[in-house]
């Protein structure tokens, strides 16, 4: 083996002093080899940033590295001076950052910013400099690059700056890259196309890179070896095939059975108990031993070592050679069916338009439509969960403040439970509003922080059931609280002191307190950590097969709704392009949209193969939307200048299955699946097959 | 973001209840988890959190007392107020006593600071001072405090057409500066001490409204007004219950720096002769006063000016220190004026 | 960008409309009989009704502020009734001194509080930090005319050095004597100065805090282009702004300053038409000095909008 090019010994770091002393690294150590991309991942507050900045020699206001060395090509980057520092930021380490819109100089153009590095590093004249970025922008297939570079960060999409972001860090080919979390933030067709130039630069230089993610789909796509994170230690320490197929610490076990799956999408999650430890309440033991189902006396008592699975493969735990990923041995959740019963919610072309006003003056004339969402209708069943799928600017926003009546001028029809609903709240009444609640995306926003619990949800109790339940209105709070499983000690809380799964159910509670019919969950677990994540999820399940419940459940998450929901629709620039029961729509016949969806999502499976469909330039804006079919400007299978110059018509592919496109449905079903097994899978798919009702391959 | 992240603790430690802070300054997991505006993105990483914990934080007042730079000034304060509610009974005289033939005399056993042009006796007028300078500025305060909140947070939270037509209007009266536009309105109404007070209120209306509406405009941001708004619940509602438990600590720092703008004005009225009337004892009329013999009888001038410096000092380092236990950011600076 | 300005523009006429109705609201509703107030108790009626006329007093109110709106709108503001001239060229010549000495302030304050809050926003924390910020905040909590009685005593009385009282001649201008600016000067100059001082500290401080910073550090740039080139760039534009309120802030700055060093200037003129219910007199002082403080804002905002690529029009 050759000499890594970075290599972590025994690292630790942490913030603060004294008493109020955070610890948030401790004891971290691997190397990366040259040509090898480090998967590094973990929850939020794991400290994998933090080991990421530190092997740039940056370590932030108030925090420092107390033991330990990190050596990039044999010097001690820990120790270095500024000076020699300087000479290798940015030369030889370079990093690519999670938010490129803030880590861009918004005065300063893209280009200027680069060819600074240019002008430092190598000495290059301006000229020769501004050639160099020209060859960088191409090499990260950035449109017209000579124009780009003149560009302000603000003028370019999300996508197109984290390429400015990549080709600044390529600008000096470095030795070491760093990525802390560069698809973050970016919607799911964005995120496949930089996760494509990832591996593309990967194959071109001889770089070592570590790849800093929360995302264990992305991991599996991107990554040589995965370096597992938990509390400030390494969990786990293995090659990426070998880690998704024996992984061997309970944390990692524990994270893939809580990840929703599209490719072993009858599997029930199974939430790591407990929630994530604070950075710096660690006091002793093996950090994950209070969520651990393996753990036992010893665990509390003395610190796991690394054990050694193999050569190549580590584990921080004592039994590690009990852990398995138990999958094949857990209840498969029945394929959801459509129940058969009259809608409770019907929309009916539903339009939202707004006017933008292009002029500066006020009394400007020159307005332009918006077209937010035009024309949608669906409907949703008793006890049934539709799922509504797209990326940001789609209209489904606007559409579920639509549904609750938030939103002026709209359009259509509204039908609940047979009865129209009036677009502005106010004017429903009180029974309406009961029936109809919302969950929304981020408790730490949805719940008032200067109210308790017990505020929180007796508010709903009160206005809409207070004959009801007038003189017991505590002993319900409690009852509610309980059927989302929170103990009555949490009603004089308030959501600071609750962790992000316990306040978004007590969001759920709030909704549930009114005893709704119909409830409208909002991107409900894409804030929350992935480990807490499966918890909600089930929440929702169990409420919804005890009581009842219909939900609208809004997500770009294909996963989550794969898991979830009865039936998918699927939105794009305001349109339904989409709709059916979710195992059909996960298979051909697919809406080119959906196929390139599906193609996108990063699967935490190692051994499934996904078609590489990938959709080029932004979505486009909602206020110039483009002639005839909405998908047309992105759209890798259209067909010729019918899909300019006409709207394409619903197809019905039976069971309720439709498809808005020009393309004749028996082509469109003739189209390879997505997502396929790879050819000689291991065994855990295998295994995973014959457990599930379908194939794998749906 | 700047009120709303850090609100939840700090509301609550201000009702005496005391909780945790559960995010690590200065370390980077949780420095950047921003995402871009519009809809939700798929970030995963956007909530940090850590579990409950129940290690306490000092309360506010805790954390006052153990920071110097805030504890000495609130103490200064402290002291201002004491001496306005006893003054008459710690007086050497009554502030309006005339000692004839006794005028400019310098510092003496029986004056302390010496004497004015009427032989009155200065150190009881500086003590007796403070009285009214207290009353002004607290009251005008309280006024333009009280109704800029409600502006701002109706204007805030209603947005749209609402919010443009009274911003526009705040910004006309704003475009006054506040000295000028106080001395307008005392034209009107008169000097009287009533009168300054109506007038600094005034003044301070717009300036606090556009503060307040800008943390109105960041709380409503938040999904819990939607929530509201989605059960159905009336402005007012929202307004007191949703939103001011929310604003409490820009409301408390922004009353407190107002409190030293209002001195300063009060004071600078005085001076100009247009502010509390003679014979009651005044800061500014007695430096104004003063001034003309400041060759002869400098302790005239210079007792009020060292009286008022340090009030005054003392309120802006108490505000700023206030600001920085109570706000994330600190102190919004250039928003005042 | 064209449209911006337009609309500033318009902003601006739309202010001064609402400043000239309050205006001539104020002074159409001071207490009691406006002319009978002006003259005193011992006036005959005649002289009143005389000078009601004068007033236009027996006219509509409306009608009155047409009539003015119609002068001011060309410069003529009527004749000063305490002094018997024209308002229009006595604000002007009085203008004039008021520039000089809010232009030395600034002009001297600027750079210096500029440097200094770069300094403190810097080194935010250190020694340097600390006695930038308790100076400035010192500085703010002066009342002017407590720094100007403080300097008369030191320089004036005590040194004699300097002259206490700025009074001139009709026929002067400040440069003739430029030893009667320099106290009221300073004094002006010590209040914008903590001010900007502190605000350019505020405004580094968090620009050193942003990722774009961190980005640039993590290039490998030296420290002093992170500084000047990323940085103070970003740093600076929100000074514009500052600036601006400090403009605003100066003028009621010079209210007390002139008052103070008897500085003939507009804001000694405003006290006067103040205390002497000159009306004609108060309306155009008010009405200019709104006008220029809004007009310093529009000023501000056009240079951000241009100097801002992220707003571009
Ligand atoms: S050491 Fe014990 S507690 Fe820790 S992961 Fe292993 S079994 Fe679980
Ligand atoms: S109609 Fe044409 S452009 Fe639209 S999705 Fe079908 S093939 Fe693509």
């Amino acid at each position: 083996m050759s000499n890594p090019v970075l290599s972590i010994k025994d690292l630790h770091l942490s913030y603060g002093s004294g008493p109020a002393r955070v610890r948030a690294v401790r004891g971290v150590s691997f190397d990366i080899q040259p040509g090898e991309v480090l998967g590094v991942v973990g929850e939020s507050g794991c400290g994998k940033s933090t080991v990421g900045f530190a092997a740039m020699g940056y370590v932030a206001p108030g925090g420092q590295i107390t033991h330990g060395e990190i050596l990039y090509q044999g010097h001690n980057i820990a120790t270095m001076r500024s000076r020699d520092l300087q000479r290798l930021r940015g030369k030889e380490i370079a990093m690519v950052f999670q938010n490129p819109l803030t880590s861009l100089n918004p005065s300063m153009t893209v280009g200027e910013q680069i060819i600074e590095v240019l002008e430092h590093h190598t000495g290059m004249r301006e000229s020769e400099a501004r050639q160099r970025v020209i060859d960088l922008f191409e090499s990260v297939y950035l449109p017209s690059p000579e124009e780009t570079m003149h560009r302000y960060p603000h003028q370019l999409s999300g996508g197109q700056q984290q390429r400015v972001v990549i080709a600044m860090a390529m600008a000096c080919d470095p030795a070491l890259l760093i990525m802390d979390e560069p698809t973050t933030g970016l919607d799911v067709t964005t995120e496949a196309t930089i996760l494509d130039l990832i591996a593309e630069l990967k194959e071109k230089t001889s770089a070592a890179i570590m790849y800093i993610t929360h995302n264990l789909g992305v991991i599996a796509r991107v990554a040589d070896r995965v370096v597992v994170m938990y509390s400030g230690e390494v969990a786990e320490e293995a090659p990426v095939g070998e880690i998704f197929a024996t992984p061997r610490h309970p944390y990692t076990t524990g994270l893939m059975g809580a990840v929703p799956d599209v490719s072993r999408a009858n599997i029930a999650l199974r939430p790591i108990p407990g929630q994530l430890p604070r950075p710096g309440s660690y006091t002793g033991g093996c950090p994950f031993a209070p969520r651990c189902s393996y753990a036992q006396d010893v665990c509390t008592e003395s610190h796991p070592p690394l054990e050694e699975v193999n050569d190549r493969h580590f584990a921080r735990c004592f039994f590690w050679d009990q852990v398995s990923l138990k999958r094949e041995e857990v209840e498969v959740v029945p394929e959801a069916q459509k129940p058969q019963t009259d809608p409770v919610l019907k929309i009916d072309n539903l339009k939202k338009y707004y006017e933008q006003s292009l002029g500066i003056l006020p009394w400007s004339s020159k307005k332009r439509v918006v077209k937010a969402v035009d024309g949608v209708s669906f409907e949703i069943g008793e006890q049934e969960t539709l799922a509504l799928v797209g990326e940001s600017g789609c209209g489904k926003t606007t559409l579920s403040s639509a549904i609750v009546g938030l939103t002026d001028d709209v359009d259509g029809e509204m039908l609940l439970d047979g009865k129209k609903l009036e677009p502005r709240v106010k004017k429903r009444p009180m029974s309406q509003r009961q029936q109809l609640q919302i969950v929304f995306q981020n408790p730490d926003s949805s719940l008032n922080p200067a109210h308790t619990i017990y505020e929180i949800i007796s508010r709903p109790l009160k206005l809409f059931r207070g004959e009801e339940v007038k003189g017991r209105v505590k002993d319900e709070v409690v009852s509610i609280l309980e059927s989302v499983n929170l103990h009555e000690s949490y009603l004089w809380r308030y959501p600071s002191q609750l962790s992000g799964g316990e306040k978004q159910r007590v969001a759920i509670a709030r909704a549930l307190a009114a005893n709704p019919k119909v409830i409208i969950c909002d991107e409900p677990v894409s804030a929350l950590d992935v480990s807490v994540q499966a918890t909600v999820l089930n929440l929702l399940k169990k409420l919804q097969e005890e009581d009842g419940y219909s939900y609208l459940f809004i997500s770009h998450d294909l996963s989550v709704v794969r898991y979830l929901s009865n039936r998918v629709m699927v939105m794009y620039l305001g349109h339904i392009m989409e709709i059916g029961p979710t195992s059909e729509v996960f298979h051909p016949p697919y809406h080119p949209y959906t196929e390139a969806l599906t193609s996108a999502i990063p699967l935490p499976n190692p051994q499934i193969e996904q078609a590489q469909i990938r959709l080029q330039g932004a979505v486009p804006s909602a206020a110039n939307p483009p002639s005839g079919c909405p998908f047309q400007t992105r759209c890798p299978r259209k067909i010729g200048s019918i899909c300019e110059e006409e709207f394409p018509p619903m197809q019905d592919a039976g069971d309720g299955h439709q498809i808005r496109c020009h393309i004749p449905l028996d082509e469109l079903k003739a189209v390879e699946p997505v997502i396929r097994m790879k050819k000689g899978a291991a065994r855990d798919v295998e295994e995973v097959a014959e457990h599930s009702e379908q194939p794998v391959s749906d | 973001m700047l009120y709303q992240q850090h609100n939840p603790e700090r509301q609550r430690a201000l009702g005496g209840i005391t909780v945790h802070h559960s995010t690590i300054a200065g370390s980077h997991e949780h420095g950047h988890g921003g995402q871009p505006p519009g809809e939700p993105g798929p970030d995963a990483n956007a909530s940090y959190d850590y579990g409950v914990d129940d290690t306490e934080t000092p309360s506010v007042f805790r954390q006052i007392i153990r920071t110097p730079g805030v504890a000495i000034p609130g103490a200064i304060l402290l002291m201002f107020l004491l001496i306005a509610v006893v003054a008459p009974l710690i007086a050497p005289y009554p502030p309006t006593e005339f000692h004839s033939g006794r005028s400019y005399e310098g510092p003496s056993a029986d004056f302390l600071l010496g004497t004015d042009q009427f032989g009155r006796d200065i150190l009881s007028r500086v003590l007796v001072g403070t009285r009214s300078i207290f009353l002004v500025s607290f009251s005008a305060t309280a006024f333009g405090v009280l109704l800029g909140t409600l502006v701002g947070l109706t204007a805030g939270y209603y947005g749209g057409k609402t919010d443009e037509i009274v911003m526009r209007i705040a910004d006309a009266v704003m475009s006054f500066p506040s000295l000028l536009l106080a001395l307008f309105v005392l034209t009107m109404f008169g000097p009287a001490v009533i009168n300054v007070i109506i007038a600094i209120g005034i003044v301070f209306i717009p300036r606090v409204a556009r503060i307040i509406r800008s943390v109105a405009l960041d709380i409503r941001t938040n999904q819990f007004i939607q929530a509201a708004e989605a059960r159905g619940e009336r402005g007012v509602y929202i307004i007191l219950r949703e939103m001011l438990p929310n604003a409490w600590p820009p409301i408390i720092v922004e009353s407190s720096i107002r409190v030293s703008y209002a001195i300063l004005i009060s004071a600078s009225l005085g001076f100009l002769g247009l502010g509390v009337q003679e014979p009651t004892p005044d800061w500014g009329l007695m430096i104004s006063q003063g001034r003309n013999v400041i060759a002869v009888a400098p302790w005239n001038v210079l007792a009020p000016a060292v009286a008022i410096s340090a009030l005054v000092i003392s309120t802006n380092l108490f505000a700023d220190g206030l600001s920085r236990i109570l706000l994330a950011g600190g102190r919004v600076e250039g928003a005042n004026e | 960008m064209l449209q911006f300005i337009v609309r500033r523009l318009a902003f601006l006429v739309f202010t001064l409309l609402i400043v000239s109705v309050v205006i001539f609201s104020v002074t159409e509703v001071l207490p009691g009989n406006a002319a009978r107030s002006i003259l005193g108790a011992e006036a005959t009626e005649q002289s009143v009704a005389a000078l009601e006329e004068r007033l236009g007093l027996d006219r509509p109110a409306w009608e009155r502020y047409v009539d003015w709106l119609f002068g001011a709108a060309q410069g003529d503001f009527g004749e000063s009734l305490r002094m018997n001239v024209p308002v229009g060229p006595l604000i002007l010549e009085r203008l004039g001194n008021s520039l000089a000495l809010a232009g030395m302030a600034l002009l001297i304050s600027v750079p210096i509080a500029i440097t200094l809050g770069v300094i403190a926003g810097l080194r935010q924390g250190k020694p340097e930090d600390h006695a930038i910020s308790v100076g400035t905040l010192a500085g703010v909590s002066m009342p002017e005319f407590v720094v100007g009685v403080v300097l008369i005593l030191v320089f004036a009385s005590t040194l004699s050095i300097l002259p206490a009282s700025s009074l001139m001649e009709p026929d002067q201008n400040p440069f003739s004597n430029p030893a009667i600016l320099v106290l009221p000067a300073v004094t002006l100059l010590a209040v914008t100065l903590a001010h900007t001082t502190r605000m350019t500290r505020a405004s580094m401080i968090s620009v050193m805090q942003t990722d774009y910073v961190r980005t640039a550090l993590l290039k490998g740039l030296p420290w002093r282009r992170v500084v000047l080139r990323h940085a103070l760039p970003n740093a600076l534009l929100p000074t514009i702004t500052i600036i601006a309120i400090n403009i605003g802030w100066m003028i009621g700055g010079l209210i007390v300053v002139e008052t103070v060093f008897s500085y003939p200037g507009l804001g000694q003129l405003t006290i006067r038409a103040i205390t002497n219910r000159d009306v004609p007199l108060m309306q155009a002082v008010a009405l200019l000095i709104t006008f220029i403080y809004a007009f310093a804002n529009l000023i501000a905002d056009v240079l951000y909008t241009i100097l801002n690529p992220r707003i571009r029009y």
